[in-house]
């Protein structure tokens, strides 16, 4: 494993650690925050999907 | 979560469930990092049903919906979160629903499944999920070795340990 790489994991490590230390109820708060992004992100990527697969679709054809 | 938190401590003050375990994502938020899920699995302790070995989630599907909490799919919205119940399946669970800590969410009070516990459930799993949720685990230090390697003994789960071990924590 290269330096860089080694500082990468031990910085992700310590945020991790970090996190992992906060309060219980702000942790939870912290899921509902990424639960509430996902959902908001989940109908916008699969109209992305849906899209690809129509800009795909002549490609196929040939 | 605090108020689904809430509704959940008084179906027990209520007597619709005698205890209960928060475990899966939420319970191992407790002690790990905060991991994104969608719902919260609580493991309840259930009567069984007259004249049957049989036990039932009918008491706390009928206390949800008098409250206006409706079923989706497996879970009960309630207060914005999916919630399921979970029956003890095995000796595991019900040693996991017995031993929980209590602890408290902002004010709030929950019983949350020990961490050697959680571990052990997620090895019994064995889902992709609960195999990052294990080495989570095991890689944060707070496991009391020495406890977890009695609950898998107990349940047979050592020999699976060692083979995630081997396969995955001893590089």
């Amino acid at each position: 494993m290269s330096e860089l790489m080694g500082k990468i994991l031990d910085a992700k490590r310590e945020t991790r650690k970090q996190l992992a230390a906060l309060p219980f109820g702000r942790k939870l708060e912290i899921v509902e925050m990424m639960r509430d992004r996902s959902l908001l992100l989940a109908p916008k990527l699969e109209k992305l999907e849906k899209k690809k697969v129509i800009q795909e679709t002549p490609q196929t054809v040939k | 979560m605090k108020a689904t938190l809430q509704v959940i401590n008084q179906m027990q003050a209520d007597g619709v469930i005698s205890r209960y375990a928060i475990g899966g994502a939420i319970g191992a938020t407790f002690y790990l990092e905060p991991t994104s899920t969608f719902d919260i699995d609580v493991f309840v302790a259930l009567g069984n049903v007259p004249g049957s070995s049989l036990v039932s989630l009918e008491p706390i599907y009928r206390y949800l919906q008098s409250r206006g909490y409706l079923p989706e799919k497996e879970c009960i919205l309630i207060e914005g979160w999916l919630v399921q119940f979970l029956p003890p399946g095995d000796a595991l669970d019900e040693e996991a629903l017995a031993q929980a800590v209590q602890t408290d969410a902002n004010g709030v009070p929950v019983r949350v499944m020990t961490a050697e516990h959680l571990v052990a459930i997620a090895l019994k799993v064995g889902r992709p999920k609960d195999k990052i949720r294990t080495a989570q685990f095991a890689e944060s230090g707070i496991l009391d070795e020495k406890k977890l390697r009695q609950i898998l003994e107990r349940h047979g789960l050592l020999a699976k340990w060692n083979q995630f071990n081997d396969k995955y924590l001893n590089e």
